[in-house]
């Protein structure tokens, strides 16, 4: 009772120190919040790349890195794809779902393929020998193909692809149009040797939902594949149950990679390249938290020195009244932490509008501008997959916005109010260590 | 036989003073008995407050013991013995400025074990007013009021902690004669109505005069002064 009346009536009746410091720790609370906010803000804008390239990672071949190193032909087996690989992979609990796919290409003279606008990649149909074209077959080991269940294609006619089918085929909604198909009608193809002539029946019809299909692909089960191809395998990928666990995953899996040629991908090069703004401002707002963090620590402590050593005639009056010493701890400490307290609060409601502030200015001049240089970027490194989600700097802009978690506002209080507590410990200790009537020599 | 409340057993207490050892208080020894008003008498730097500070356990000596009642104050532990058994009037008020003259005393108040019951602010302006401290005085800072009145201040915070032994360092020092003669009496009246042991160092023959036993600190010792 005596030490909460106390502190009150000091603080009140003596508040010129108390209001120094008060103004002080709020100073130095605003900059070092501001700074954790950004930080925040910024690791959720992070997440939400992540969250919106998906949880897909696609084990690959890395051609590129084959190109540049010359990898002559004899060696090529190191960029084939292994399914033992991919079984040790889809082990891991993080695991949903592996789709081991394969792919053929079959020729027709009959069919015309969907025209592609430029901002498609295109790249699924090429034109062959008088006239006919080649179409790109696509089939998956007992699931559904990945881009029906990642929703870049969806089923609106018919039926899905299943494992047990011998000639079933399911084809886009263009193609069907442009060549007059419905469901239940007959389709043939030639294998890209020309030896074997494939039929089909029309099960399923799909709509393209993203633009990087075309529409031109053929999805089929394994099994009516034509047989050179059947079992080499053209693409596996995870789909994992969160996607934030997408980084873990691929650090983990990494080490079981049969060949520096083959990779774990999650479009982690569009991630790198549309958090690499988001990293800068990480890193400066991190140098800022600490320089005043510990440049504010320092002049926090002197202060609050200073507020006890001040008061060393009272500490030697109430030691000389029998009063205990940590009952006369407590009482100073709980001066500073109401101080602390309000330097918080304040310092809280003012880093929201001040970090709203800098966000601003991240999202105008850090992350607009980057977006016309990201956009290139992503357009030359090409090899990211066609299953993970689309995201571009735009969307970032637009997701950025300052938040912050009670976790983190809970240890920013616990923070604070540590150092606070072990500013005013340090004199307080060394005044109270002497006996009273030293402590009330003035 | 003598009913002993406090004893000096064996003190000694010195300083380093330009390379050389200066003994203040030299095997001190002395035994103050319950219901005794006792002055110390001295010339400046005898050690008149060194050994009121000893003997109220704001400092230690180098050497021997301060006894309460039959125990050693520090098995007792210095800070309970400040706490519940001795009240201290110091020579410079020693108030707490930011709090009024009722706050300080009810603050002394608060802090011993035992309290006294019944409304401790209560009781507070009642001792203040004892000492010519009246209510509207009592309720201001102690920073607005007046050398004498801020010393009647410190003397009712020593009264209102019920223990049984008073010590006050020059305590009428600051207040004119006729308060000071108020304070005595008060005193006096404490020693024979409430059986308390007050020991007051004192440069004033008047004050001593008044006590029942006059010592002097002399040559580090204390002898017993007999008054004509």
């Amino acid at each position: 009772m005596r030490i909460l009346k106390h502190s009150f009536l000091s603080l009140l009746r003596k508040p010129t120190k108390a209001v120094m410091i008060l103004v002080i720790l709020f100073i130095v609370f605003s900059m070092v919040f501001t700074g954790v906010i950004i930080q925040n803000s910024i690791a959720k804008s992070k997440e939400f790349v992540r969250l919106e390239l998906g949880a897909v990672v696609e084990y690959k071949a890395d051609y590129m890195k084959a190109y540049r190193d010359n990898l002559p032909e004899d060696e090529f087996v190191q960029l084939e794809l292994s399914k033992a690989t991919a079984d040790t992979m889809a082990s891991d609990s993080r695991v949903e779902k592996v789709y081991i796919n394969y792919s053929d290409y079959l020729e027709s003279s009959t069919y015309k393929t969907v025209d592609s606008d430029e901002s498609n990649n295109g790249m699924v149909m090429t034109v062959g020998f008088d006239d006919a074209a080649y179409f790109n077959f696509k089939a998956t080991d007992n699931h559904l193909p990945i881009e029906f269940d990642t929703s870049k294609l969806e089923i609106i006619e018919g039926r899905n692809i299943e494992a047990s089918d011998d000639d079933a085929i399911v084809i886009s909604e263009e193609f069907a149009k442009k060549n007059e198909l419905a469901l239940n009608d007959e389709m043939s193809f030639k294998s890209y040797s020309q030896t074997d002539e494939l039929k089909f029946t029309v099960v399923g019809i799909y709509k393209v939902k993203d633009t990087n299909f075309t529409g031109n692909d053929m999805y089929v089960s394994k099994k009516s594949l034509s047989g050179d191809q059947a079992d080499v395998i053209s693409s596996i990928f995870f789909k994992l149950k969160d996607p934030l666990e997408v980084d873990g995953f691929i650090k983990d899996q990494n080490v079981n990679l049969p060949s520096k040629y083959t990779v774990l991908d999650a479009g982690n090069s569009e991630y790198d390249i549309l958090t690499k703004p988001l990293d800068l401002m990480s890193i400066i707002a991190s140098i800022l938290i600490w320089v005043i963090f510990i440049a504010g620590a320092a002049i926090i402590v002197s202060l609050i020195t200073i507020f006890v050593r001040d008061r060393k005639f009272e500490v030697g009056l109430l030691l000389a009244s029998g009063e205990a010493r940590y009952k006369i701890i407590a009482q100073f400490v709980l001066e500073i932490i109401i101080v602390a307290v309000i330097a918080f609060g304040c310092s809280v409601l003012l880093s929201f509008q001040s970090s709203q502030m800098v966000s601003e200015w991240i999202v105008e001049n850090q992350l607009m501008e980057e977006e016309e240089t990201t956009n290139d970027d992503l357009f030359f490194i090409g090899g990211m997959n066609s299953v993970n989600g689309d995201v571009n700097m735009e969307n970032v802009a637009n997701d950025f916005s300052v938040s912050i978690t009670f976790d983190v506002m809970r240890n920013l209080f616990i923070i604070s109010i540590g150092i606070v507590i072990i500013a005013s410990l340090i004199p307080l200790g060394i005044i109270l260590s002497y006996n009273p009537r030293q402590a009330l020599q003035d | 036989m003598k009913d002993i409340i406090f004893e000096l057993k064996n003190i000694t207490y010195g300083y380093i003073d330009g390379g050389k050892k200066r003994v203040i208080l030299d095997d001190l020894n002395y035994e103050f008995e319950r219901g005794k008003f006792y002055t110390i008498l001295g010339p400046s730097g005898s050690g008149k407050t060194t050994l009121l500070a000893i003997a109220s356990a704001l400092d230690t000596p180098e050497r021997g013991q301060v006894l309460f009642e039959g125990s050693d104050i520090k098995k007792l532990s210095h800070t309970k013995f400040r706490r519940n058994n001795m009240a201290i009037i110091f020579q410079k008020y020693n108030l707490t400025d930011y709090l009024t003259g009722v706050e300080n005393v009810e603050s002394n108040m608060m802090i011993v074990d035992k309290k006294i019951p019944g409304n401790q602010k209560e009781i507070a302006y009642k001792v203040l007013n004892s000492m010519g401290i009246v209510r509207s005085k009592a309720d201001r800072k102690v920073t607005k009021l007046s050398g004498g009145e801020q010393q009647r201040v410190a003397v009712a915070r020593a009264l209102s902690k019920d223990v049984p032994l008073i010590l006050g360092d020059e305590p009428t020092g600051a207040l004119d004669t006729a308060t000071s003669k108020e304070v005595i009496a008060l005193f006096k009246k404490l020693v024979k109505e409430y059986n308390k042991t007050i020991i007051l160092v004192t440069h004033s023959d008047d004050v001593a005069s008044n006590s029942d036993i006059s010592l002097m600190l002399k040559n580090g010792k204390l002898e017993e002064v007999k008054w004509d």
